[in-house]
């Protein structure tokens, strides 16, 4: 069952935006929007507020620990994805330290928001995150425990494209593979549940 | 088509291609999506994805052989690090099946290289998400507890 918000105060993410108020004041303040889960509009009023944080010195590690500092509702259910996240990024900057000859391609912050944005449409278990090296983007690979163990493996690109591919074998293999596009508004990501619907069938 | 092409050195019985996988790769005795990636430091940077054959029967001792084969070569085999098997015809045959988007060569017998021909995202997408879909891992430490009469598929 999707759970509504009944909040019936508004404020202005502008207002949010250039305020010093902490998350632990605003968790009443949620935008009206009845496509939304309580759960996907305080994701996105979280993300607006760390996303516009103005400092061109933000890295990967300071946003993920302002995310973590937010207090935010649902921050216990998103550990396991953190924990991960976090490994797979040091894992990344180690082997791409010791790499003498030929490098990584750098770390996406725009992927790493791409990938973030979708957490909470994303299943909470047997979804690994991993990091290409080709172009410095996150991707997920997320596995059904269904009889066939289909996957669906999802790149999030710095341009918001996202190459999706879903593979399972019924009689022979099937291949649903291509591109999706989800913008940049935070409340769009809910559409996300098209491509996971295939996973969760 | 190069003489090396797999398909034509490799009969059916003996289509299992080997990859060693670093204790990095591996969750929770899963395969990661990173084993696909060309990530070796090398200069020119790496062309293809490594894998080792062998033409003992089963599973168990195909691996065996091919970490002996490693082990001469001084390569350190980590105690977490485990080995995927990969039908490697079957690969070609899924993968390929509408356009060619991987290639398996002979790089000095017993030594494999696969290779993306594609330079589609989609394409290459795919083809890492059926390999990871069709490979199977094997951790290093359930081999070394493994009765070597005992035969793995």
């Amino acid at each position: 069952m999707k759970k509504k918000d009944n909040s019936t105060e508004i404020y202005y993410l502008q207002e949010i935006k250039y305020s010093p108020i902490k998350y632990s004041n605003i968790t009443h303040i949620i935008e009206l929007n009845d496509d939304l889960t309580r759960e996907e509009s305080l994701w996105n009023m979280i993300l607006r507020a760390v996303d516009n944080s103005q400092n061109i010195e933000n890295t990967i590690e300071l946003f993920m620990s302002k995310i973590i500092d937010s207090n935010y509702e649902y921050l216990d259910e998103y550990s396991t994805f953190f924990d991960k996240l976090s490994l797979v990024y040091r894992e990344y900057k180690l082997e791409a330290s010791k790499k003498k000859l030929n490098q990584f391609h750098e770390v996406s912050i725009d992927s790493f928001f791409q990938l973030i944005r979708f957490i909470p449409e994303f299943p909470k278990e047997n979804l690994d995150i991993y990091l290409d090296e080709r172009t410095g983007c996150f991707g997920v690979v997320i596995k059904s425990k269904h009889k066939s163990k289909p996957i669906l493996n999802l790149l999030m690109q710095d341009n918001k494209e996202i190459i999706f591919s879903y593979i399972k074998r019924r009689k022979k293999i099937i291949k649903i593979s291509g591109r999706a596009y989800f913008n940049d508004v935070y409340e769009d990501s809910c559409e996300m549940k098209k491509l996971i619907r295939m996973i969760r069938e | 088509m190069s003489d090396k092409n797999i398909s034509n050195t490799l009969s059916d019985k003996y289509r299992f291609l080997i990859r060693y996988v670093k204790p990095s790769y591996i969750e929770y005795g899963e395969p990661k999506e990173e084993i696909f990636q060309l990530r070796e430091d090398r200069e020119p940077p790496e062309e293809y994805i490594s894998f080792y054959h062998s033409k003992k029967e089963s599973m168990y001792e195909k691996i065996s052989d091919i970490k002996s084969i490693l082990q001469k070569r001084n390569f350190k085999i980590s105690k977490s690090s485990g080995f995927l098997s990969l039908n490697a015809l079957d690969a070609i045959e899924e993968i390929n099946i509408t356009r060619e988007i991987i290639s398996f060569k002979e790089e000095r017998y017993p030594h494999y290289g696969m290779y993306y021909e594609s330079s589609d995202i989609i394409d290459i997408q795919e083809a890492k998400t059926i390999l990871l879909y069709n490979c199977k891992l094997y951790l290093n430490r359930d081999l070394k507890s493994e009765d070597s009469s005992k035969k793995l598929i």
